[in-house]
């Protein structure tokens, strides 16, 4: 996230706070691929990650006034999003495990690559989110913050407010445990 | 696997993107929201209202301690009553126990008598010689064993609850008598169990009162206290 994109979130909550609501809208478009993703990886399904978005932002409307800008405003969006991940997976397990969770990206596809390598690809990522899924949720949570969303330890240690020391032997462990995994898959 | 291989795996994941509408679902959901928040926020009406909050919880623990306190005093009196009603009625169930018991032991008795009589008579007939039948009596200490026991535990019993209708019959004869009531005292706050009677009588029923009041056996003491008023005569009754 560059310096002028922070200084930007800041100008649009301040803007939020003074009243001017479509300033929360502007958020939402920034931030709404990166939300989704996040989710969708932490779930694993393309419709509940869509939901989960949905009401990470809708909780953010209600907080943002609430924001007292201790941190930039992305890491405050990504603590709420892996909240609301974690809660909705612990919802998840608590109804049944997962009922097959499908994998499947709704996406018309790269239409760069032929058929079999778009449906090869597709299905090396079904198998690694499968990986991914199969891990330890401490693990999992800075595993896809660290090395899929590429966040800073620094920034992990804020969003999970996990000490840096944990936070560096989960990753190293959730690494070693996803590559035998990904051994064994691919 | 190295870190190469892991890194390029990780890093060549599908994204995805978020649908169209997003933003219009997201505010589908805020106007939800909000129109839920006003109906509660309805049901909350602020009261506008100025009030003492130390003397307002002092005023509510007290009320909830005088309600602890009187629903045990309440529940002590019934408590009281229960046993000596339960009394009365196992007094009175053994009373008709007693008095099947007697009449049946009575039997060979009174069968003892009829056949009696039926002779006396035969003799009568024969020879006017016979014992007369009032001779042979059943064995009276038989039935008077079983009755006297019978009654005294059913007296015991009927008294409890009889002295509680005397209390009320009392009462009620002052009243009708032209006297007043000045208290009732009651044991543990009811008035279905009272202790004493104090009542003003008129000076020209006291005779009557006192003649009265005798023969209730829950009378304990009649006591005559003094009073200002010539009309009248003071009585303080105690009951067992």
């Amino acid at each position: 996230m560059s310096i002028n994109s922070d200084l930007d979130d800041v100008k649009l909550v301040e803007s939020f706070k003074g009243g001017d609501k479509s300033s929360f809208d502007v958020l939402v478009v920034k931030y709404q691929n990166k939300v989704i993703n996040l989710c969708f990886r932490f779930l694993g399904n393309y419709d509940d990650a869509c939901d989960c978005a949905q009401d990470v932002f809708v909780k953010v409307f209600e907080s943002l006034s609430k924001f007292r800008g201790d941190s930039k405003f992305s890491t405050w969006l990504y603590a709420v999003t892996v909240n609301f991940c974690r809660n909705r997976i612990s919802s998840f397990k608590h109804r049944k495990s997962k009922q097959d969770t499908s994998y499947e990206i709704q996406d018309a596809g790269d239409e760069s690559l032929s058929p079999s390598k778009q449906f090869e690809r597709k299905e090396l990522n079904n198998k690694i989110q499968k990986a991914i899924d199969s891990l330890d949720e401490d693990q999992k949570s800075v595993l896809i913050l660290r090395d899929i969303e590429g966040l800073s330890y620094e920034e992990i240690v804020d969003i999970t407010g996990i000490k840096l020391g944990t936070v560096k032997s989960r990753i190293a462990r959730a690494r070693e445990e996803l590559k035998e995994k990904l051994k064994g898959l691919i | 696997m190295d870190d190469k291989e892991y890194k390029n795996l990780l890093n060549n994941l599908k994204k995805v993107d978020a649908p169209p509408d997003f933003l219009a679902k997201v505010h589908e959901r805020l106007e939800k929201r909000s129109k839920l928040r006003e109906m509660i926020n309805g049901l909350f009406v602020p009261v506008r209202l100025n009030i003492p909050m130390g003397l307002a919880s002092s005023a509510v623990v007290a009320a909830l301690v005088f309600l602890v306190v009187y629903n045990i005093q309440i529940e002590k009196g019934f408590d009281v009553m229960n046993k000596d009603y339960s009394k009365g009625f196992v007094a009175a169930n053994k009373q008709e126990q007693n008095k099947k018991i007697a009449k049946t032991k009575l039997l060979p008795a009174e069968k003892n008598r009829t056949e009696n009589s039926i002779l006396d008579q035969e003799r009568l007939k024969k020879n006017k010689t016979s014992i007369p039948s009032s001779s042979i009596e059943p064995k009276k200490e038989l039935k008077s064993d079983f009755l006297s026991e019978g009654k005294k535990e059913a007296d015991a019993g009927a008294a409890l609850s009889m002295e509680m209708l005397d209390v009320f019959e009392i009462k009620a004869y002052i009243e009708k008598a032209g006297g007043t009531v000045i208290s009732f005292e009651k044991i543990f706050g009811t008035v279905i169990y009272p202790k004493q009677l104090e009542a003003d009588i008129p000076v020209a029923k006291w005779d009557d009162f006192l003649n009265k009041a005798k023969t209730f056996r829950s009378v304990k003491s009649i006591l005559e206290k003094e009073s200002s008023n010539t009309d009248f005569r003071r009585v303080l009754i105690e009951f067992k």
